[in-house]
Formats: C-alpha cells, structure tokens, sequence
C-alpha cells in the first residue's frame, strides 16, 4: 500500500509539469497575472495555438529539430554499439589506452569545448548544415559506460560458440548481442534523441541562416517570454513536448526493462 | 547492419546538402548578427525591408543570433575561426571589454559614420580609448515603474529618492496590503545607485573600463556601495519590499507590487499586460540620497561594425537616421538615439499621445556622462553576485562591510585574472 501511494505521488510529481503546461497553453494572458495562481484557464484561449503554429518558420524549425535529433540518435546509437562491441569482445592493441582516453571526454565539460569545437567545424566547412548541428555529438562515453557494463555481464560463451561456428563480427553483433541488450541501446537512443532535440547553444552557434534554425532557438526567436505573452510560449512549448511523450509512451516497455536490466548488471 | 548503413546514409546526404548560399552579382549582402525577438524582431525586420527595398545595390541579411550574450559568444567564436564574423553584430554593454581589444573591430570613427545627428550620450556610451565600438541602436534606461492607483489610494507621492521611499514604502504596504516594491537589484540597477552618487562617480577606475580594462574597483573606497546598501536594507526593514529575483514583473502585473525598476525597454509589453487592469506610471529611478544627481545611464545596445565598407557604412547611417529611430523607437519603447528624431514634429505628436514614452529620454538626457555602463570581464557572474549578496545583506546573512569587500574582491581578483591571462 505505502508502495502504491508512493509511485502515486512520484507519478503526480512527474505529470504534473506536463499537466500544468498543457494548461498554461490555454490561459488568457490575465490568467497568467492572478494571485494566487490558477490550475485551469478561465476560459481556454485556443488562439495560443494559432498564433504558435501561424509563426513563418515553426514547421521549418520543428523539421529541423526533429530531423537533427533522429540523426543524431540513429548515428550516435551505432557509433556507440559498435564501439561497445569492439572494448566488450575483441583484443587489439591499445585496447585500454584509447578507452581510457574514450572515457575520459565523460570528464570534460562540453561548454569548455565549445570554442574549440566551433573552429574545428568552421574549418570543416559545416557551418550551417545538420552535420555540423549534430557532429559533436555523436559519441557519449557515459552510454559507452552503460553498454559496455550491460555486454560484458553477457556469458562469453555464447560469442566464443559463434566464433568456433565461423561467424563473422557483424553477425554475433546483430544477431547474438544486440538482441539480448536491446532495451540498453534503445535507451540509448532516447537519451540522445532528447538531449540533441534540447541542446540551445551549439545550434544556435553553427547555423545562421534562418532555414537552419531548430526549435529551441525559434522559442526564443518568437519572443513571447519577452513580450509577456506566454499563452503562445506554452502552446508552442506543449507541441515540442509531443514527440517526447509519443517517444516514450511507444518505448516504455523497453525503457522499464532497461531499468530493470540495469540493476541487475 | 546493413540496413543500419544504409538508413545512415540516406539521412547523413541532405546534411551535407546545406551549405552557404549564392551570391547574387552586382548586389552587396551585409550580414547583421541581431538579439531582436518578438515585437522587437518585427520592428527591426520591417527596417531591414524599409532598407533593402530602397537599396538596389545592398541587401541587408538580418540574422537572429539569440540573446545579447548569445550574439557575443558567436562573434568571439566565428573570431577564433578565423571566417564566418558578420558585418555588423548588435551588442550590449557587456561585450564592451571584448570589441575594445578585438583585433576584427572596426570603430565608427574608422568607418567614417556620420554621428552628427546622435544625442551624444547616447553615442558616449560607446566611447572606448580605441574609439567608439559602435553605434547606438537600441538604447535604454533604467525607470521606476508603478501602479499609478495603488500609489493613488495609498495617498503617497512617486518618491525621488530612497528616504523618501523609506518613508512612503510603509504606507503603501499597510494602505493597500500589496509590498510597495519587488525586485533586488542587479548590476544594471547599481551602476544608476552607485553610478549617480556625488553627482556622477565611476564604479571602477579608468571611467568604469572604458578607457582601458579596470585595475580595481572603487566604490569600497568612496562609500557608494555602503551608502546605497544602507538605505536599502532600512527599505527592506520596513517590510514593504519583497526580494524577488525573477517573475518581478509578473508581480507587477498581478498587483502583488505597487513598484519595480525595469528598462525602459520593457514599457511597451508592460503597458500591453496591464492594459484594462490598472493605471501604470512611470518615473525617474529613485536616487540613493539628495546628493545623487547624476542620473542614469544609456543601456541597451548597439551596432558594431566588422567590415569596412561603404555599404557597412551606409546601413549603420540608415539604422541611426531619424526616421528610423523613430519608427523603432514607436514600435519597440526603445529611446530615439537621434537628436531630429526627438525634434521632429512625428515624435513630438507621439510623445503628446504617448507621453509615458518620453520619460525615460528626459531622464536620460539629464544624467551625468560619468553614469557609464560598466565594461568588466565576467560581467555575467558579476550581475548574479551583485544580486545574491545584496539578498544576504538583507536577509541577515552578511554585514553591510562584510558584502562590500566580497564583491570588491571578487570583481577585483577577476581584473586581476583578466590582465594576467591577457599579459
């Protein structure tokens, strides 16, 4: 029972912000200057949504934030996978020395490289192109961490009985290892979904052309904090939060076994 | 896998798809980096398009580059690569460190802008030892707004400084039951607190940065700090000022406050939320005491320029000139940099209609030069400081002597790092 009532209260915690936007975006810009503060709109003003949606460039952005996000979590999902196969299963020479260095990057944080990571884009000529929003995330030493932890926990007999049978790398990746960590990489795949669709600053550096802008940059382009009118900051914020929830009301059940798997890893 | 592959691919060929546009002959393109969003966005766009559409051989391609900081860090790292700078980037006070030593500037004197028509506090705000780092655009300053009713039935007078405040503040609270003030000031409210004191005093040496980077603060030295923390924290006793650090103006809106300081920048979108509600006012800021006449300073930002070209050279003129001062300054609230703007008959009509709007300019035009933005390294961490150690103060966690030397040592131990990283 006190089991129950927990996950109940843990749950209000976390729907609650979804719940509070989602009414926000219906509030009338007077709604917003009450005391005490209000749950529910007095009268939903849909036209927060209009005025969201109707912004020239919201579909452009939407697009492209989508489009860089599924890139990034597609690319960075293989790069770590392989990556994790290759320190979990093989022997090459300077194994430790490169995953020593690989792991390393998890103890730098990214806005020290910023600069850095900028010239060495410019100098690649990817400035205003999806690459260049995404490249610099396409390795995570922590989900290396993660994956590893979880292919390692895996009986090797399984990979040595595939090597005795002839099989090449590929195919005990595919058809042997992927499957039994699949909620890891999937997991995986969400979290960089996520953190690519939420990064701010890196895009708004790399691209300066308006078709190239993603949805984070275009909130704030839309000016509607500044502007007081956050009916259509919280519309427009609700839509972004669409995805999210479609994303992870599709893929909770690998999600919750991931959880589940980590801790017995 | 394969499969795998092949989806990578298909999605990493667009990418590569996008990459900088064509160049169309016989017209210039000036690049602008902007910080304008909302309304602001659509009253510069509408320049941009008064501009190019009376220009067959330039193009202006404004770029929304985030906030004022945000334009500041992709100036600093376009200029690391090496490629990539605009021709003009809009900046604010803070990034007046930066552009005074940045190689890539070029000053409006360098330029060869036509200043003559600038009000000249305006375009003083931008003067460094190099020269002026740009132009003025966006300009601003700090004004006491209130809830014009709420002063009414409390049967108080706007105050002129902070005794009269602290006399008044009281009153406001027990007549009304709302705090008569909302807010902790920050930097931008310091520099008009401590800036104004004695008639015009600079907060740090070498004219508040501008005259080279500052050695060392000095307003433990001349007392500024101390004398305006002790009028606030005697405010803050009366339990009428509530320390909010943000959703300020929020509270204003929602009558939870019968004052806040804001910039002047912000009158258009408060008269937007409190339209129909009550009756907004606004004023001089406050002074620290009868002594503090020096007023406030221009803030906002301005156009600095990358490239020195003609064409540069004409859209600055065009951004500065008075009919486009005054579309953007009746558009936005923004303060009309050009000295015919405020002489024409338009404005001189919109100032009778909208006379809130001119405020802010008189106030401005009455302040002392000495009332300068200050041009500091870590001007963004030593904004939240000001902050939190004025919250402490006031809370009871630190001595009024106590918080005058930490903040003087933390802005001087970060001059101190500025010159020994910069030689």
């Amino acid at each position: 029972m006190l089991k129950k009532l927990f996950a109940i209260a843990l749950a209000i915690i976390v729907v609650f912000p979804l719940f509070y936007t989602a009414s926000m975006s219906l509030f009338s810009p007077r709604d917003f200057n009450t005391s005490p503060a209000l749950f529910f709109p007095t009268s939903p003003l849909w036209q927060n949504y209009e005025k969201a949606v109707n912004h020239s460039s919201f579909l452009r952005y939407t697009f492209n934030s989508v489009f860089t996000a599924t890139l990034a979590a597609v690319m960075r999902t293989v790069i770590v996978t392989l990556s994790s196969y290759a320190f979990s299963f093989l022997s090459f020479k300077g194994k430790k020395a490169i995953l020593f260095f690989l792991l390393l990057s998890a103890f730098i944080p990214q806005d020290s490289l910023l600069y850095q990571n900028y010239v060495t884009v410019s100098r690649m000529n990817l400035i205003n192109t999806y690459l260049g929003i995404i490249i610099t995330g396409l390795f995570s030493a922590t989900q290396l961490i993660m994956l590893m932890t979880a292919m390692k926990s895996l009986s090797r007999d399984s990979y040595d009985a595939a090597r005795v049978d002839g099989a090449r790398d590929m195919t005990i990746l595919c058809s042997i290892i992927a499957p039994l960590t699949k909620s890891i990489i999937l997991t995986i795949m969400l979290q960089s979904f996520i953190s690519t669709f939420n990064s701010y600053l890196w895009p708004l550096l790399v691209t300066n052309e308006n078709a190239m802008r993603t949805i984070q940059i275009g909130v704030s382009l839309m000016g509607y904090q500044e502007s007081g009118r956050l009916g259509p900051l919280f519309a427009t914020l609700f839509i972004i939060l669409v995805p999210f929830v479609i994303l992870v009301i599709t893929t909770r059940k690998f999600i919750i076994k991931a959880l589940a798997d980590g801790l017995s890893y | 896998m394969r499969k795998v592959v092949l989806i990578m691919l298909l999605l990493v060929i667009p990418t590569l798809l996008f990459s900088a546009g064509a160049k169309e002959e016989d017209v210039t393109t000036v690049t602008i980096w902007h910080s304008n969003s909302g309304i602001l966005e659509d009253a510069f766009m509408s320049l941009v398009e008064q501009f190019n559409e009376s220009h067959d051989n330039i193009r202006i391609n404004a770029v929304y580059q985030g906030k004022a900081n945000d334009v500041l860090t992709s100036v600093n790292a376009a200029s690391l690569a090496g490629s990539g700078l605009p021709d003009i980037a809009q900046l604010d006070a803070t990034a007046g460190l930066d552009m005074m030593y940045a190689p890539y500037l070029v000053t409006v004197e360098e330029l060869g802008v036509d200043t003559s028509e600038l009000i000249e506090s305006a375009y003083a705000a931008y003067d460094s030892k190099r020269g002026h780092i740009g132009v003025p655009f966006n300009a601003s300053s700090l004004l006491f707004y209130y809830n014009a009713d709420l002063f009414e039935e409390a049967g108080v007078e706007v105050p002129k400084t902070l005794d009269d405040f602290i006399s008044s503040a009281p009153i406001i609270h027990e007549k009304t039951g709302v705090y008569a003030f909302s807010g902790v000031p920050t930097t931008y409210e310091l520099i008009t607190f401590l800036g104004s004191q004695n008639g015009g005093t600079y907060l740090t040496d070498n004219r508040n940065g501008h005259d080279g980077v500052s050695t060392k603060v000095l307003f433990d030295e001349n007392g500024t700090f101390r004398n305006f923390l002790e009028k606030w924290k005697a405010l803050y006793d009366t339990g009428a000022l509530n320390n909010l650090t943000s959703g300020v103006s929020n509270a204003f809106y929602a009558e939870q406050c019968a004052s806040m300081l804001a910039s002047s920048s912000n009158l258009t979108t408060v008269l937007e939320n409190t339209d129909g509600l009550f009756n907004v006012g606004v004023a001089y800021v406050p002074m620290v005491d009868s002594d503090a006449t020096g007023g406030v300073n221009i803030g906002g930002g301005c156009l600095a320029a990358f490239s020195n070209t003609e064409e540069v050279r004409e859209v600055l003129e065009f951004m500065i000139s008075a009919s486009s001062q005054a579309y953007w300054a009746e558009s936005t609230g923004y303060m009309p940099v050009n000295r015919n703007t405020v002489e024409s008959p338009e404005w001189q009509a919109f100032i009778k209609e909208n006379p809130l709007y001119s405020v802010a300019l008189e106030q401005a035009l009455s302040s002392s030069e000495k009332v300068l933005g200050l041009w500091i390294p870590s001007a963004y961490q030593v904004y939240y400081s000001f902050q939190s150690t004025i919250a402490s103060v006031l809370e009871g966690e630190m001595s009024i002597d106590e918080a005058v030397s930490s903040m003087a040592d933390m802005i001087n131990t970060n001059l101190m790092e500025y010159a020994r990283q910069n030689g």
